[in-house]
């Protein structure tokens, strides 16, 4: 098998993660932050030692405002529908995936406005009208980083120092680039990320970074192991905004996903990759019939590379890959559906190679010898 | 276009979302049928789904998926020219 969805959910993970998931089932499985006795405090710390990895990762003192969450999905909406009111308005981009754009319809039905800042040509979010979205009643700046669909990274820098001069926050959903390229700097009070994709962690992780103190509402309130003589959540973080029984093993998993990255360098590893995504993309772009969206240079992407063959449907090409060759992609619409209406792809979806640092050159020759054999068939 | 077990199967179910797809497999393991899960065939899909296709002439088993309660969207015998409602 040739693993190529990274995007989806990285695999292998390193040896360390695994290990650290068995250890904390088999050797610290107290309940953390709950008892106060030895065996819960052993998780805990456990748990904490993995928020201090990813606020050191984030360029964050305090670790507190690193919020633990199922995944980046569950984070977003923690920030979308804790912040936002009827009668705000926020402005999105074009291509948005589901995460961001369903809280957002489910939000406009509550009475909240959204500009979705278009897509124009091969720039995948205007700054120009942008700048010109504003209101008084602008409440929140909500982009993607890269798009999960193509890789192809939106103007992040510029969107924060404009959102900043308007005095509005700007949540920035790092799904394909936590892990991948430096957040530290970037100008977003918001950051949601999932834990499971190249940060190396286990599923059912994910994070919400909040930077500046800004307060926002719980969508789930209940136990959290403070404050337990009242019935009234906690207004500090991070219990705030972490009710219930944490996903323990899988958060102190992640810490060493964290921590691998560190240890090898995040620059490191960003060089490896993207070498391996334009080898893809040159690869893929000289077979007669492929067509590769997102643009040829990795540089300007995140390690995610988008194309069809001719008019075949992108689900049956990957079923060939899958079934026939042992590829594992994925095709269709990666619940995203903006982003294939921007690339005109919502009918037959793209096939959608994501490598990773562990994927090897010979991989990814096969993978691109594959894609010829299907389009010479097709 | 019909690729891989399609071809060779015959009849084909697709679903609302893929735990109802699972639910059906299970009922034709109980039974001891063959089947393969696919991704829905682009002239019977909307978005992004999977169907279960599995031999023809087990096409009875239909009636019992419908009985476990598991909500399709079709059920279709596949020829090489389209696919045509399942009669059993």
């Amino acid at each position: 098998m040739i693993y190529l969805d990274n995007a989806a959910t990285s695999w292998p993970k390193p040896p360390e993660v695994a290990a650290e998931v068995n250890r904390m089932l088999t050797e610290f499985g107290g309940s953390a932050g709950r008892g106060g006795h030895e065996f819960s405090l052993q998780a805990a710390r456990r748990i904490f030692w993995t928020r201090q990895r990813l606020a050191e990762l984030v360029g964050l003192n305090d670790p507190s405002s690193v919020v633990f969450t199922a995944n980046a999905t569950q984070a977003l909406n923690e920030a979308l529908f804790g912040l936002l009111k009827p009668g705000d308005h926020v402005i999105a981009s074009s291509v948005e995936h589901n995460a961001v754009a369903r809280p957002l319809r489910v939000l406009t039905r509550r009475g909240v406005e959204v500009s979705w800042i278009p897509a124009i040509g091969e720039d995948w979010f205007s700054l120009e009208e942008y700048r010109r979205s504003f209101r008084p009643n602008t409440r929140l700046v909500v982009t993607v980083h890269a798009s999960n669909v193509t890789g192809a990274l939106l103007p992040v820098e510029e969107i924060g120092v404009i959102a900043r001069e308007h005095g509005v926050p700007y949540l920035l959903d790092a799904s394909q680039t936590a892990g991948v390229f430096d957040l530290a700097a970037l100008p977003a009070d918001l950051i949601a990320f999932p834990g499971h994709k190249a940060l190396l962690g286990p599923q059912g992780t994910g994070v919400l970074v909040i930077r500046n103190k800004i307060s926002l509402q719980p969508i789930i309130v209940g136990g959290t192991g403070s404050m337990s003589e009242s019935d009234e959540q906690p207004d500090f973080l991070p219990d705030a905004l972490e009710s219930g029984t944490q996903n323990g093993p899988g958060i102190a998993g992640l810490g060493r996903g964290v921590a691998f990255i560190q240890s090898q360098g995040m620059v490191t590893l960003r060089e490896k990759e993207q070498a391996l995504c334009q080898r893809l993309l040159d690869g893929l772009s000289e077979i007669p019939k492929v067509l590769v969206y997102g643009g040829l240079d990795a540089r300007k992407k995140a390690p995610v590379v988008a194309f069809n063959i001719g008019d075949a449907d992108s689900m049956l090409v990957g079923h060939i890959l899958d079934t026939a060759y042992g590829i594992i992609s994925r095709a269709g619409l990666h619940c995203a559906p903006y982003a294939h209406r921007v690339l005109g792809t919502l009918d037959r979806g793209v096939v959608r190679f994501s490598p990773s640092h562990f994927t090897t050159v010979e991989e990814v020759d096969q993978a691109v010898g594959a894609v010829a054999e299907i389009a010479s068939q097709v | 276009m019909l690729y891989g077990k399609l071809k060779e199967y015959r009849a084909v179910i697709t679903f609302p979302a893929l735990t109802q797809e699972l639910a059906a497999e299970r009922v034709l393991e109980r039974f001891g049928c063959p089947f393969a899960a696919i991704p829905t065939p682009h002239k019977l899909r909307q978005g992004c789904s999977t169907a279960l296709c599995f031999p023809l002439e087990r096409k009875d088993l239909a009636e019992e998926i419908i009985d476990d309660g598991v909500v399709m969207t079709g059920i279709y015998e596949v020829k090489d020219e389209g696919f045509l409602p399942l009669v059993w």
